[in-house]
């Protein structure tokens, strides 16, 4: 064997000890720490003016794990997508009821330690009742009450939740949140009127319930180099 | 199975338990009440609040268009109206918190909710009361526009205007004289040059004319009353109205006010020409610096009432609004009107 050759050898296996750790990197995005599963959601939400609840369920469909490895450290992040439904209500005195649908593709970012940042944009529909008996006058002066006296209304809405996840930490089945939400409904008078709301919510998570597979897609980020 | 069961019988409880609301009016004492009139596609709150052994109600028909009726309920209003007198605080059509998806802003259908409005007090109070319809600003346009309709003032026993747009051309001119007539003398007098010669030197150099210039106009009679010396300036804790329930309602029928362009027809409506055939008791109640409506708007009405029976208060202290600038005075001599009518 040649020197040249030798040295050639030498080169080959240095760039293989070099690429060692990525590619064991790549190996480990194979075998998630982690899966998003289904989980059901309940909520005290509204406003101080106007308390309320809402129920509902969150399904993932997509999540990436993103590895991040600086010298010895390796930090791991999930990008979630949900898609989420439910059901709510609240009560504005001398205002109105409202209940409503809605139907939101939220995003999160879920830390290894447990705490998440979540977005969402939603969309749905709302009966309000007016809070008050409610009457009508005929042409001939004749006066009407009016059951169930309100409006439909369609529902957009775009909100934004920090919270923190038990399973990631604990295995414990289920997350709380904080979500602040605002909720636009329309059309009203014309034009539209905003609903900002507080949420206080637990998100449980019941074992093989509506089992979900959402499709991973994996990313190593090393020392500011995205792979 | 049952779990879902369960679920839909508390849901329906609870469309039952908010969406069909008891029916009660108070009979006799101080009533606090809250229902709605349902008007096309408009659910209109009203807010009936004070002694119904009075057996007079004053139904407030409130400024804007877009503002609200419970803006007028403060402390005063509570404290001494309402316990001479039921208050009815009304919120008109694409006001204040009223709800709905729409429907016609046009003024005809203004004057229509008033009368559906005393329609339904008379059905749930009884026709045996009195009562007083108190317009102010905008509210003072459709007042006057109601009564001079058909045999409407039949439904009322007196007229009370505040403040009151009757003849939005007459009012508009007056505003810009008054502008410049006081401007001059606050200049001379050296306060607040640089506000009042922007004002004064607009409306020199522009008409009243137009919806463009009326808007303007209006802007400007709003910081002519802050700028002047004699008006008194309550206290914001003494001015304090009632928490309006939905802020956002309010924010988005002054928008929707504003697109459509409500109060477009009572440029060319004039009113003036219609006063004779109002013959019912009428009181005047006017601040002497309101440059949004000028005094000179009850001489008007004065001149081309058919009323018999016309009284006119100057507050001395006051601009758009007596009942916020000397509130003891205005509801004493208000409560006192009511009483002898």
């Amino acid at each position: 064997m040649s020197f040249y050759n030798k040295n050639k050898l030498a080169i080959i296996a240095a760039i293989a000890a070099l690429l060692h750790f990525p590619l064991r990197a790549q190996e480990s995005k194979e075998k998630p720490n982690y899966t998003p599963s289904t989980g059901v959601r309940a909520a005290v939400m509204g406003a101080i003016a106007y308390p309320g609840i809402k129920i509902g369920i969150e399904r993932p469909f997509k999540y990436k794990q993103i590895s991040k490895i600086k010298s010895l450290r390796k930090k791991t992040v999930f990008n979630e997508h949900y898609a989420t439904y439910s059901l709510g209500m609240y009560h504005q005195y001398n205002y109105h009821t409202n209940y409503f649908t809605q139907a939101e593709w939220t995003r999160r970012r879920q830390k290894s330690k447990g705490l998440y940042l979540e977005s969402a944009l939603g969309a749905g529909l709302s009966r309000t009742f007016v809070h008050g008996a409610s009457y009508n006058v005929t042409d001939n002066g004749e006066v009407e009450k009016v059951p169930l006296s309100g409006n439909w209304h369609a529902v957009v809405s775009a909100g934004a939740a920090i919270g923190y996840n038990a399973r990631i930490t604990k295995q414990k089945p289920y997350a709380i949140y904080l979500k602040h939400q605002w909720m636009v409904l329309f059309p009203y008078n014309s034009v539209f009127t905003p609903r900002p709301t507080i949420e206080l919510g637990i998100n449980y998570t019941i074992p093989n319930f509506w089992r979900a597979t959402p499709t991973l897609k994996t990313k190593v980020k090393q020392k500011g180099k995205k792979q | 199975m049952k779990k879902r069961h369960a679920l839909g019988l508390l849901f329906t409880v609870a469309i039952l338990f908010f969406g069909c609301q008891k029916e009660y009016f108070t009979e006799t004492g101080m009533a606090q009440d809250h229902f709605f009139l349902k008007s096309g596609n408009q659910h209109m709150p009203i807010t009936v609040s004070g002694n119904v052994d009075s057996k007079k109600f004053l139904v407030l028909i409130h400024g804007g268009p877009g503002g609200n009726g419970l803006d007028y309920q403060d402390k005063y209003a509570q404290d001494l109206a309402e316990k001479e007198m039921a208050v009815v605080y009304w919120d008109q059509r694409f006001a204040g918190n009223t709800q709905g998806n729409g429907g016609s802003s046009d003024i005809n259908e203004f004057r229509s909710d008033i009368k559906k409005l005393l329609i339904l007090l008379k059905a749930k109070y009884g026709a045996d009361k009195n009562f007083y319809l108190c317009g102010h600003s905008w509210g003072g346009f459709l007042s006057p526009y109601f009564l001079a309709d058909a045999d409407n003032q039949n439904m009322v026993k007196g007229w009370i205007q505040i403040g009151g747009a009757h003849n939005y051309h007459l009012n508009d001119s007056l505003t810009r004289e008054m502008l410049i007539f006081y401007g001059n003398l606050e200049l001379a007098a050296g306060r607040n040059t640089a506000d009042w010669t922007e004002i004064v030197d607009w409306c020199k150099q522009n008409g009243f004319e137009g919806r463009e210039n009326a808007g303007k106009l209006n802007g400007f009679a709003h910081r002519a009353e802050s700028l002047i010396p004699q008006v008194t300036q309550l206290e914001s804790s003494d001015s304090k109205t009632s928490h309006s329930p939905a802020m956002f309602s309010h924010w988005a029928n002054g928008l929707a006010s504003n697109i459509r362009q409500i109060d477009l027809p009572a440029y060319t409506n004039r009113n003036s020409d219609q006063l004779h055939k109002i013959k019912i008791p009428t009181l005047l109640l006017w601040g002497k610096y309101d440059f949004v409506c000028p005094s000179a708007l009850a001489q008007d009405i004065e001149t081309h009432s058919g009323s018999a029976d016309i009284n006119k208060i100057i507050y001395a202290n006051s601009g758009h609004s007596p009942m916020v600038n000397e509130p003891q005075k205005f509801w004493a001599d208000l409560i006192a009107w009511v009483k002898i009518h």
